[in-house]
Formats: C-alpha cells, structure tokens, sequence
C-alpha cells in the first residue's frame, strides 16, 4: 500500500476514534441535559484548575492535592496535617468537591437522638455530665420502657427524620440481659418503622453484636473521641484499644460503624488530625463520623474549655470529608451554638447529616423549627 | 490490502490517539512535581453534573450557568432563575466561576477617601451627604492637597492598592479649579505606584479624557439600582444619565466600576434587573461594588431593615456568575457583616473589599480584624494591575463590537 494511503487510514482511524468519543460524550450530555435548558457546563477540568492556581504563582494547598475523591485506607499523618491546615477557603472549596462526587449537594440528612438511659455511668470520661464520677445536673436513671421509646421513634418519623439513634450511659452490656434483650426487641420495632436505626450502648462482644444485626440495626455508634495520644487525658476507665476492638466487631458482624469524636477537649491540631488518622486508616472507612464540639458542662472536668470556634470545625469536617470521601459528616453535639452562617460554612465543608430535635443526649440541640427554617433558606 | 491489515492499522491510529491522552497525563505529573504526588479530581463538571442528574435532582440554574465564559446577551428570566438557585449552589458555582479566572486566595484591598463631603445637591434617598435631609453629616469644602496625599500614602502603606477618591456633587460644572486640583491628585497617586479611582458625578468627554491622561485607573458611577427602582430612589438625575457617564467613562478607556446598593426596599427582579444591565453592557465593568444600605437617621430610607447575609451571597454570586472576570467589591454595610458571613460572601465570588476605618460617611470594618480576617481565612492581599483589565480588554462580545467608536482599549 501506498504510504500515502496509509496515513490516511490512521488519520481516518483517528478521526473515527475521536468521533465516537465525542458523539459519545456530547450525546449523553444531550441526555443529561434534556432536563434543563441548553447548557453548556465549564469543562475546565481540576487539573487545568490547578494549573491555573499556579499560574497566580501560588502552590496549590493540600486541600487541592487530595481532593480526588477516590478512596484511600494509607493515609499518612502528614498528609492529613498538611490538609487540615491548608487555607480555610481552600478547605471549604475542595471539601465541598470531594462531597459533590459521592453526594446529592443538597442532601442533609436528619437523625434523632434519644437516650435511653441516662446518667450513673462507671466510666470516667471528663466531657461528660452522665459520668457518676462527677456531680452534674444528670441524675441516673433506669432505662426507658418500651412505650417512651417507640413513641419516640414514631415522633421523630413524623417530624421527617431517617435514623433513629439510641444512646445508654453504660461501659458495657455485662449483666444488663434483660436490658439489652428489650433494646434489641426496640431495634426490630424501630427497623420495621422503615427507619434506620442506630445505638450506642458502650462496649460489644461478638455475639451481641451478631443479635443487634440479626435485629436488624443499620449502624452503631462508638467514638474515638480524640487521638491515641490525648485519649488517656480525657478517660481512664477504658482504653483506646477497647474502643477500636468494638468498633472492629461492629464492622465484623457487617453492622456500619459510626464512629468520630469531640473536639474542643484541649487537644491540639496533631490530636485532632491523629484521630481522623485512626479513622481513615481502618480496614473500612466509618459509615459516619460525628464531629462534636465540646458543650462545656458544669460539674465535669472540662467545664471550663473555651468554646470551639466554627473555623475548627469547617477544619475538621473538610479533612475527614477529603479523607474520606464517602463516609457521611454528622454535625452532631454543640451545633445549637453555631449560627445559620456557620452551619453553612459546615455543609459546604462537606458536612450531610444532623441531629433534629430539642435535645440530644445531655445537651440542647436547635429548635426544630429554627432547623427547618435553615433547610429552607439554605434549598 | 487485506482487512486484518486495515484493522491493525486503525487500531495503531487509535494508539497514537491514546497516546495523546498520555501526554496529558504526563503533564499532570509534570506540573505535580511541586507538591506531593497527587491526584487532581479528573471528573469534569459534565460528570459532576450527570451525577447530580442521578440524585434525581434538576440542575440549578447557577450550576447550568457556572461556564465563566463571557456572555454580553443575558436574558433578564436567566439571570433571575441563577438568583433563585439554592443558597448551597450560588455558594459553590460562584466558587467555581471565581476560580477559573482568579487566584482563589486574593483579596483586593482598596481604601476610600471621601475628598469633598456633605452639601449635594442630588436627592439619593439612602445618601446622608444630600443637602434635602438633615442628617449629622455637614458639608464641607474639598479637603486640601496635603490631607488626600497623606491618606494616599498611608493606605499604601497599610497595604492597600487601589486609592478611591470620592466627592459629593452632581457633576463638574463650574467646578473647574477643584478639578484641576483632582487630576493632580490622580497623577501624584498614581505615581506612588497605586490603582486610582473616583467618583465625582456626571462626566463629560472631555473631563473623562483629563482624568485618562493623568492616569486614572477606575472612574465609579453606580446605577444603585435597577432602571424600574430608580425614581422611587433619586429624583434629581435619571438612569440614562447614569448610563451615558459610564459610556463616556469607558469610551475614554478608563475602567467602568459601577454596582449598587441592596436593602433600598427593592424587589429581587431589581436586584436582577441591575445586574441585567450591567452584565448586557458593551464591556463588563471592571469592578462592580455591591453595597449592602446602612440606614442612616435623616434620610427616607433611615427604616429600611439590614440586609441578610443570604441577600449579599445571593447579589455577588449572581454578579460572579453572569460577569466571571469582573471584581465583586464588597462595599458599604461589610461592617455589619461577621467573619462567617463574609466568608460565604467570598466563597460566592466576592474578592475586593475596603479596609480603613471609613468609608464615605458610613464606618467600616476595623482595619486590625481585617487583617485578622485575612490571616483566619488564608486569603492575600491582590497586587496592584495597571495593565487593562480583563473585562476592557476581552473582545466586548463575540461580534467583536464595541461602542460603535473605533478605538483601542489601552
């Protein structure tokens, strides 16, 4: 064959190659678009983005360089330190891409929170006003019954909320038989109110975490509270490796795990970012990470902890939402001290799921409708 | 020659095509050998979109509209339903338009003078400096050489790069030895290697061509408002005049800053009639102030309830939007605004602020918590341009038309 006719081959080749990808592109934007009116969507993909970035002279902040979206358990400290503490506006930016990949933009979604028992509790954590080792306002109590709970649970179906959560002051299920054998019997109940449910009762062993998924619960709850290194400050009566044994036979019995922590306790930026480390480094990424903000109690230790600024927490949401990109964000304790602005900043961060309804475990929530009016103002 | 042949020879061609895609790769390695090796997130906003489609979600209109190429044609109902979108939308398209063509990070600083205070014979409801309503603010003479160059100076030196002179009156007539006096202070502004701007009123050709020739960067003339509002604010001048100043001011060459004020009382379909005007000009203006009203006792407008954050996000991320290479100044009534809330204003495309401790007449944010600020959110001070901006240079719409004058803009 003629060299000439062969070029024109390959030139065809490719033109028929680049043809198909772009007929193909275009017609499924078509597709998409029919919905909408003719649009035409910036192509500039991140990396052109990027490239621009450095055209301003400007190295691109770490934020930018992870925030691919693609799952990752090898996270190293470094890189998440260097995330946490690039530029808050990078941080809002980018959290808000990575969220955009895995999530609906606009879909927050809403939890209740009870606590079943409350108060009297045998551990020590220093935040906590449920803790018997501090005199607080908490007084114990015996665990609901069953017509409080489900009654509950109905409310907050009604009010809109998807997952029902229920939280015992307790160390662990030891000799609680009968207790735990009406949780579980709460759980089936709940389950087949078509909600999600969830629980936080302390420590598991495997075969009463196999009864709770054989119940039928969707997640449950065991936080990390802060770094290894800082944990021994806050609690004595469990340890750090307790916490991640539970966790993992949560995970083992294929119940999601939700687990995050508090901040705000006194720990430093290395604390914080040493916790998202643990988290992110799991054989599987939580389902959900709760960030609270310490809700300084009178009677605990950390009565006097200076509240945590919302620049903290669009710090920490953004980096556990780069991290891990599709584990839901959970604005949880502390949130009623945050203004609609800030909880704005939070969603952009990355945050996709709160807690509705007047109170939370201890501590006051915002007011339901305040709640409602902020989904509202905010689409 | 045979098919197999053929095959493998479109299959080589295919190779060759790939390879292309290869470079591309390579070269995001290239330009990654600064940071940590990374991954840049490759899904363009085509996919993102499809995925929001896959929520069952229609696009927002901010999302439909967030190209940040620019358009000079706008419909009024398609700037009206980007002004509609989800707060959560303007917030992250305006984001995304800012960042195709600014440093994401940079602030302009700029500082207000005002040089001639009080006693204007224009009747603008929300002004105190109107002679028709007596309020605190008493008129004065123009202040003197030394005062305005002093104030040139230490804004330098607090870091500002854009000097904003402004001054009471209606227009320049009769005015001509204060005028005089004006254009020496642009030229010796200037020369301290600032952006200077004004806002003196109503111009003519010949004293936009004086203020041009003396190096002036920026000439302010707002239009407040939209065309439909307008009456019920000033009664004194027309929007027409308005439009005409500004023509004469971009016919000189010297960049348009034109915006408006929220919270006058007006509709949301002003709101987006403004920007409609502004968006559908000949040229972009350079820089357009969006100006949240600070009652002031005195004057009609002295009820008028504060403008919400979510206002302000909605004005700049529309602005943002439908005018991508325009600085969004976030002008009068920052002051009323939290560090939070003007993070959002921001995040939705805002970059240009004034830092000082006054502005005209209303007070402004305290210099040190603006410094503060900046440190909080990580932004930087923008530098000084004084090459024509974007919005003047670019081709003034795809026609390659400008105002029928022909002219370089340089």
């Amino acid at each position: 064959m003629s060299f000439i006719s062969l070029r024109s081959l390959s030139t065809r080749a490719i033109q028929i190659s680049n043809t198909n990808k772009k007929n193909l592109l275009q017609s499924s934007t078509r597709l998409y678009t029919a919905a909408s009116t003719p649009a035409k969507f910036a192509t500039i993909d991140e990396s052109a983005r990027a490239q621009k970035q450095m055209a301003f002279g400007r190295e691109l902040s770490a934020a930018a360089s992870n925030a691919h979206g693609e799952l990752r358990f090898d996270w190293k400290k470094e890189e998440i330190d260097a995330i946490y503490h690039s530029p808050i506006m990078e941080l809002l930016y980018h959290g808000a891409n990575v969220h955009r990949m895995h999530f609906d933009p606009l879909a927050v979604q809403q939890c209740t929170l009870l606590s079943i028992k409350t108060g009297g509790c045998s551990e020590d954590c220093k935040y906590c006003p449920q803790s018997s080792s501090y005199s607080t306002v908490v007084k114990a109590q015996k665990m609901l019954d069953t017509g409080e709970v489900l009654e509950a649970a109905r409310a907050a179906k009604a009010a809109g909320s998807t997952r029902f959560c229920m939280g015992a002051a307790w160390r662990d299920l030891a000799g609680r038989k009968s207790n735990f054998k009406k949780i579980v019997g709460f759980v089936k109940e709940i389950r087949a109110m078509d909600m999600e449910v969830c629980c936080t009762l302390g420590m598991l062993n495997d075969e009463q975490a196999g009864q709770l998924k054989d119940a039928g619960l969707t997640a449950y709850n065991h936080n990390l509270d802060t770094s290894r290194e800082y944990y021994p400050k806050i609690i004595t009566t469990r340890s750090y490796d307790e916490r991640l044994e539970t966790i993992s036979k949560v995970r083992e019995a294929g119940i999601s795990v939700c687990s995050g922590g508090i901040i705000g306790l006194g720990e430093t930026d290395t604390d914080r970012v040493g916790m998202l480390h643990t988290l992110s480094t799991m054989p599987a990424h939580p389902e959900s990470v709760p960030v609270n903000a310490l809700l300084a109690v009178e009677g605990t230790p950390l009565e006097k902890q200076e509240p945590v600024k919302v620049w903290d927490m669009v710090r920490m949401i953004a980096t556990a939402r780069i991290v891990m990109p599709k584990t839901m964000i959970r604005l949880s304790a502390g949130r009623v001290r945050f203004t609609e602005p800030e909880q704005a900043l939070c969603f952009m961060a990355g945050a996709n799921s709160i807690f509705t309804g007047d109170k939370l475990l201890t501590t006051p929530n915002n007011k339901f409708n305040a709640d409602q009016q902020m989904f509202d103002t905010l689409g």
